[in-house]
Formats: structure tokens, sequence, C-alpha cells
């Protein structure tokens, strides 16, 4: 069988709307997912920036803001837990990366479904702006922590009947509708994923020559496909509880609210792996790159993710330690926790040994990458403190605990996808960052996300909750130097957001009069660095077939060069 | 073809019908996190076996004729479809169309019946009689049911759109894919009706 | 299509090695709900549910290997089904302990 030279069976759209709105292209539906998840992050940071600001120097009013009422400051710290876990991380990590490489990887035109593609997106945005709207309605967002737990979450229970369309339109239920929204969305996204790379690869792509970010994007999909199904039916009926009134959750009507933790953290920590196994692919592909080396163990990273896959819905309650479990069962999901950092720590490993003895290149990609792991290493480490129940009891809800998911999901969403941002950057739009704001960027960002929540962990573990706005009126708790510590974790904070803007004005900048880039500007060998940059519709000239696996760096059989483009169609000894 | 053929460990299906035992598969996990909600508190109030007195085991019985009859119409359409037989995948479409408006109109003679006898989800009836956790057996009644009712809603919908296609020889491939759409409501009932109508 | 993707999928229309008997698959779904149904009359609760849930199973296998087609797919869609019940399974199995054995006072 030859393959097909000619991609366009269908002719690129021309028109502005069509082109750049309502496209079913996959590189424009990932780019839009990255820049709504991107907007997105702005509002969470800013909420993060207001609430920081008030508990550093509580009381005062606050630059940009003004007054933080107690009333405000749940609401600001509930919608910025759920921004950045389901509105920024989803989208920048599951959604805009798998849309992006996906099809271009594994060497085919675009999604199996492009126009559900499409469609998804679409969901999502109405989701955004149902979530946005919901500060504006009379009552404010939902302010019962980003884990919704009724009865905080169920205005029922608490205001005397309200009537249906009050109760529909108040924040809680906005941000339940949104949520169930987005969860659609991304099903919609999960399965076109699968599909997409089961049945769509370019000839010759073996599952075992597929980029490891591909494998891990669709472990993740399937991931979030099992674990969302129980908490979109909880979210059912608590939205139900909320608006006409059953009581599922109500104890006064037989109800049981710890059914409802159950079922959240059934998806809430799957979701934790559902981000963390796409950022880790791309870590891998740059670790790859970098290092000039193939990437250490790769069919041990897939095995050890599809473990890591099926353990994660074995952990889920170890986030409830003390909301009255069964002490039985939380012997188990401790046990279990510390079991899933197994195939982690496997992972981690053969990063590391990928850079051992590699030609490492410290571009500006890679700094993300290995700051990844640094970063990531101490979330990690502490997480297995608090998967142990009995160390959990002590620290639950402090700043222990925030600082240790901070240490997990910031490098997760944001050093993995910067790293993705500036590898991928010239293959996307074309043009080459600035490489020295590139790196003044990542060295901020670095330190000031150290300082504001490394010193955060002494905090907690003095006995910090982290619901309390404004700590003035515990004297015993709040003494030196847990008041400078604050002081210290709120400049930092300000710093990292305020760092953001060089990464805005580098890429707006570059965008404008940035270098062209040429198509492999890293020497990489899968398959989107062997097309145009940017890619053309269709993503390739002619349809790739794939001769090699993904990591062919630095062979000892190679004569010329240290790389081999998966589509070349030569064997290793004649180049 | 032949060369490629010894990479692949895995033999694939057709690209739709993937997406819809992928859709299937989420679909079975949200009904299956409802039902095993249901259950748990099953076994915790043995006094809901006063509620699931009041439920009709007869039009509960009905419905299950009506959609495994859908069901049924709707593999005679499939396999007609891979015959190009359009007549006769009107015909069999347009019974299966048929077999879940009666499907509505059963659930919703049964929901009147249930909510003139006083028995919703906040039941003061059931207040006033001293039956405080009677109203959630009634809850999850009404969100199972109504769920799954809306699941032959859009059956019937999907089932429109494929038809006036099929109708014309477009896109027979897709008689499958709703067919197997529909049966996924169907295994849905078959776990509904003991659970709501049997067990009593 | 497969010109241009060069992977073995099989084509909508023609894939299947054959059909089952659609009308003997009815009947026996049909006289599988009649038992259920007899057996809810017949018998007490303790019996009754567990040979009902029994055929409940046994009806869903019966729509999904005969009127699904799922005895010709291939192990792919196997391995999805089994994730499903592995999934469920866990999840009954982890929140068990917390909600059927626990009786709270109930607000009267």
């Amino acid at each position: 069988m030859e393959p097909s030279t000619s991609t366009h069976a269908h002719h690129p759209p021309q028109s502005f709307l069509s082109k750049y709105v309502f496209s079913s292209d996959h590189k424009v539906v990932g780019i839009q997912y990255t820049l709504t998840g991107l907007a997105m992050a702005a509002v969470g940071g800013f909420l993060a920036y207001v609430f920081r600001y008030n508990l550093a120097y509580p009381g005062s009013p606050i630059p940009l803001f003004g007054e933080l009422s107690a009333q405000q400051y749940n609401e600001f710290v509930t919608c910025h837990g759920l921004i950045m876990v389901l509105w920024v991380a989803m989208p920048v990590i599951i959604s805009g990366l798998g849309n992006l490489l996906i099809p271009i990887q594994i060497g085919t035109d675009d999604m199996a479904f492009p126009t559900l593609n499409m469609m998804s997106y679409w969901v999502f945005l109405l989701s955004c702006i149902i979530l946005l709207a919901s500060f504006f309605v009379p009552g404010g967002s939902a302010a019962g922590g980003w884990t919704m737990y009724p009865p905080l979450s169920a205005n029922a229970y608490h205001n005397t009947n309200p009537d249906f369309w009050t109760a529909l339109f108040s924040g809680n239920s906005l941000v339940i509708i949104a949520l169930a929204l987005e969860f659609v969305s991304m099903l919609m996204g999960g399965i076109n994923f699968i599909v997409t790379t089961i049945n769509k690869r370019a000839p010759g792509m073996t599952p075992m020559r597929v980029p490891v970010v591909v494998w891990m994007l669709n472990i993740a999909s399937v991931m979030f496909m099992f674990a969302v199904g129980p908490v979109f039916a909880g979210a059912v009926l608590l939205l139900l509880d909320n608006v006409i009134g059953t009581g599922f959750y109500d104890p006064a009507r037989g109800g049981d609210p710890i059914l409802f933790e159950h079922l959240f953290w059934f998806f809430g920590h799957p979701e934790v792996y559902v981000l963390l196994l796409p950022s880790l692919g791309v870590i891998a592909e740059i670790i790859s790159v970098f290092s000039r080396k193939p990437i250490f163990a790769y069919k041990t990273i897939i095995y050890l993710s599809l473990v890591s896959a099926v353990l994660s819905v074995m952990v889920w309650a170890h986030h409830q330690f003390v909301s009255g479990i069964d002490p039985r069962m939380a012997t188990f999901f401790s046990v279990g926790t510390i079991i899933i950092s197994i195939p982690f720590a496997g992972i981690f490993l053969s990063y590391m040994a990928t850079l051992w003895g590699g030609s490492i290149r410290f571009t500006v990609p890679m700094l993300w990458a290995i700051g990844f792991i640094g970063v990531f290493l101490i979330g990690g480490l502490t997480g297995l403190f608090l998967g142990s129940n009995t160390f959990d009891i002590y620290v639950h809800g402090t700043y222990f605990v925030i600082a240790h998911f901070h240490y997990t999901l910031f490098p997760i969403v944001f050093l993995g996808f910067f790293a993705a941002f500036y590898f991928w950057f010239p293959k996307f739009t074309g043009k080459t960052l600035n490489v020295t704001l590139g790196k003044l960027h990542f060295w901020l960002t670095f330190f000031s996300f150290n300082g504001t929540f490394f010193v955060l962990f002494f905090n907690g573990l003095a006995g910090q909750h982290r619901r309390i706005n404004d700590y003035t009126l515990f004297p015993s708790i709040m003494q030196e130097p847990y008041i400078t510590f604050q002081k210290v974790a709120t400049i930092s904070a300000i710093i990292l957001i305020l760092s953001q803007f060089i990464f805005l004005f580098n890429f707006i900048y570059s965008l404008i009069k940035g270098k062209k880039a040429v198509n492999n500007p890293w020497n990489s060998s899968t398959l989107e660095w062997q097309t145009d940059s940017p890619p053309p519709h269709g993503n390739f000239h002619t349809y790739p077939v794939v001769y090699h696996g993904a990591y062919d760096y630095s062979m000892p059989e190679m004569k010329e060069v240290d790389f081999v483009p998966q589509n070349l169609p030569l064997e290793k000894k004649t180049i | 073809m032949s060369q490629y053929s010894q990479f692949i460990p895995l033999k694939s299906v057709p690209q739709g019908r993937l997406a819809i035992w992928l859709l299937i598969a989420g679909e079975f996990v949200i009904f299956g996190g409802l039902i095993i909600c249901y259950l748990l508190y099953r076994m915790r109030y043995p006094e809901w076996a006063e509620q699931t007195k009041h439920t009709n085991t007869f039009l509960g019985a009905l419905n299950m004729l009506v959609l495994l009859t859908g069901s049924y119409t709707g593999v005679r359409a499939h396999a007609a479809a891979l015959n190009k037989q359009l007549n006769k995948i009107v015909l069999w479409m347009s019974i299966s169309i048929i077999c879940g408006f009666l499907f509505l109109i059963n659930k919703s003679l049964e929901y009147a019946h249930e909510i003139s006898n006083g028995l919703t989800f906040n039941s003061q009836k059931l207040q006033d009689a001293g039956d405080s956790v009677g109203s959630l057996f009634w809850s999850f009644y009404y969100i199972m049911t109504g769920l799954h009712a809306t699941h032959v809603i859009v059956g019937i919908i999907v089932f429109t759109v494929i038809l006036n296609q099929a109708r014309k020889g477009k896109n027979l491939h897709r008689v499958e894919l709703g067919v197997m759409y529909w049966h996924m409501v169907d295994i849905i009932w078959i776990f509904l009706f003991p659970l709501l109508y049997i067990a009593k | 299509m497969e010109d241009k993707i060069g992977i073995e999928i099989p084509d909508p229309q023609t894939d299947y090695h054959g059909h089952p008997k659609y009308g003997r698959v009815f009947l026996r779904l049909l006289l599988l709900a009649a038992t259920s149904i007899v057996c809810g009359l017949l018998f007490p609760p303790a019996v009754s549910i567990s040979i009902i849930f029994l055929i409940a199973v046994i009806q869903a296998g019966l729509v999904l290997r005969n009127f699904m087609h799922m005895k010709y797919e291939p192990l792919l869609i196997w391995i999805i089904s089994i994730s499903i019940l592995f999934t469920l399974f866990m999840l009954f199995y982890g929140v068990y302990t917390d909600i059927t054995p626990v009786v709270r006072e109930i607000a009267k």
C-alpha cells in the first residue's frame, strides 16, 4: 500500500470566522483551549492575589481591589481552587495539549471527529461564562470551599425554602451547572483523543513508537472518563438538593453528606493523576530531546502509568481521614496512597536515568522541565506524609496541605505547561521566542513560587488553618516567625504573578516581531517537527510513514547525525 | 495493508463504533454511580420496603417489554442496513421510535399516579406519617427513572435523525450506532427495573 | 480511508462474522423478565433478590453479547468493559462502610 500523496481531502477554510473562530481544525481548537485556560488563569491568579494579600495584611485595603469581607474571602478561595483545577488545568494540560499534539504526533491530519472537537470547545466556553457569571448573582459565587461539600454548598438547607429560580441562579447552583458542562466538554474531548489515537495512527506508528506524551494523554482521558461518572451523578444530586429541595445529602431526611465527599474525591483524586500524566509526558519529550538520549525505559514508563491509572481509583478517601470514615477503610486507603507513589517514583527514576550521562542542553524548555522534577519531588514526598492517616489527622486543612498540593499542582499545571509552551511555540506559531526573557521568566517564577509555598509548610505545622481569613483574632497561633512567613508568602506570590507579565510580553512580542522559526529547531525526531512551522491545514504535505521509534537520539550505530526523524525510511546504520 | 498488520497488537473497530462504545462506558459509570448510591441507602434503610410497594410492577414490566421490543426491532433495522434494504430500515426503526413513545407515555402515567398519591421527592404526606426517610426513596426513584427517561427522549431524537438520513440511503452505518445507544438505555432499564419494581 | 491511515480498521458495513439469531435472543430476554417478576412474587425477599439480580446480569449479558455484537468485538472492547466493572466495584467497596452500616440520628 502506498500512502496517498494528497492530504487536502477538504479545502482549508477561508474566511476569518471559519478559520480562527468556528474552526474544527485541531490546532485552532487546541490554541483556543489554551488561550481560554490562560485567561481563566488570570482570573484565578487575581483571586489568589487578593486573598493572599488579605492574609498577610488583614484588615488593610488591598491595592486594585479594596476591602475583602469574610464572605468574599470564602468565595475567592473557593473559586480560586475551582478555576485553577477545572478551568485552567483541564483545558490547558488535557484539552490544549491533547488537541495540539495528538493528531500531529501520530501523523494524521486531524481528530477523528473534528466537529465534536469544536463542539467540546464551545461547551467549555459556555461553562467558563456560567462560572464567571456566578460572581455577579445576588449572594455571590459558591463559598463552601472548592470541594463543594454539602451542607455548605447546598443553600437549600440553611435558607428557608428559596423559590426555584432564586435557587437555580444562586452561586452554588451556577457553579455546579458550569462544572457539569465542563465535564461534558472534557468527555467529548476525551472520547475524541482515544478514538484518534487508536484508529488514526500513521502507518508504522506502532503503540510502542508513539511518543510518551500521547500515551499519557490517552491514559489520562481514560482515567477521567471512568472517574467522572460518579461525581457527575453526585453533582446532579447536589444540584437537585439545591434547586428543588430533595434530601440526598441532608441528614434530616435520611441523606448523608459523606456520600458527596466520597463521590467528589472518587473523581477528585484520579483528577490529580489525570493532570499529572500529560505533564510527565511533556517532561519526557523535553528531557529526551535536550539530553540527546533515548528516554530511559520507555516501555516501563508506559506500564507504570497504566499501573498508576488502575491504582488511582483505590486511594481517594485519603482526603477524608478526618471526615469520620471507617478506620479500617482509612488504613486501606492509606496503604493504597503509599503504594501509588511507587509507579511515579519509577517514572521519575527513568527521567533521572535519561539525564544521566546525556549531553544536556540548558535551553528554556529544559530549564522548566528540570524545575518541574525538582519542585514536584517536594510535592510528591510531602504527599507521602499526608497519605499516612496518623499524620494527616494533625495537619488536615492546614497550610501544610495547601503547600503540599501547590507543590504538586503548580509544577503540573504551570511548570509543565510552560515547558510545553517554550518547546512547541516555534512549531505552532512559526515564530521564535526570546531566550533571555524566557530564562528570566523561569528563574523569577521558580524562586518566587518556592518563596510562596515553602514557608507555608511551617505555618501549617504550627497549626494555621486555611479557611480563616484573619489570624489577628488568634494571637496564640499567629506569632513570629509565622507573621513574617505569611508576609514572605504574599510578597513572593505578588512577584510570581508579576513575573507572568514577562511571559505575556514575550508571547505577544514574539508573535509580532519574533524571528521566523525553522522547521526543527531542537533537532527532535518526533513527527510534528518534520513538517512546516506552523503546520499547514492537514498537518503534512505527504502523509508520513513511520520507520523508527520516537526517541532515537545518539544511537551508537548512527554515523553522521545524532537523531533520526521517525519518518526517515533509512536504516540507522546508514545515517 | 499486510506490511503493517504485524504492528497491530490490538485489532481496532471502526471509529464511530469505538466512540459509541466509549460513550456507553461513560454512561454506564454515571448510572453505575447512581445505582450504587441507591443500593447503599437501600441497604441502610430496610423501611424503604414500605415505599417500594407503591411502585407499579405491571407498568414497569410493560416498559421492560416495550424497551426490549424497541431493541429487537433496532437490531433488525441494523441487519437491514447491512443489506441496504431501505424499506425495512424505515419499518423497523419506526417501530423502535413508537416503542420509545409508548415508554414515555407509560412513564408519565406512572409519575401522574404516584404524584397524585402524594409520593414526591419532598413528600408532606410521608413526613406527616412520621416517615422521615421515605421521601429519599422517591427522590432516588425520580432521579434514576427521570435520567433514564431523558435518555429515551435522546434515543428517540437520535433515531429520528438517523431514520431521516437512512431513508435516503445516506449514512447507513449510523443505524448501528443509534441502535447501540438504544441498547445501552435498555440495559440500564434492565437494572433499574428489579431495583425499583421487583425487589420489594 | 484505509489508504490514508494504514492500520487495520474493518469496514463498518462488512466486518461481522454473522448475525446471532435475534428472535431467539429476544424471546429469551422476555422469558427471563417474566421469570424475575414471578420470582419476586413467589420467594421471600432475601432469596428473590439474589435470583433477580442474577437474572438482570444474564439479561444485560445477552443484550451486550448479541444485540450489541460484543461477542464479535476485539479485546479492546472487553478491556473497556472490565475497567468499568472494576471502577464501580472499587466505588462500592470504598463507600459501603461509610453509608450502609451507619445509622445516624435522624432529626424528627
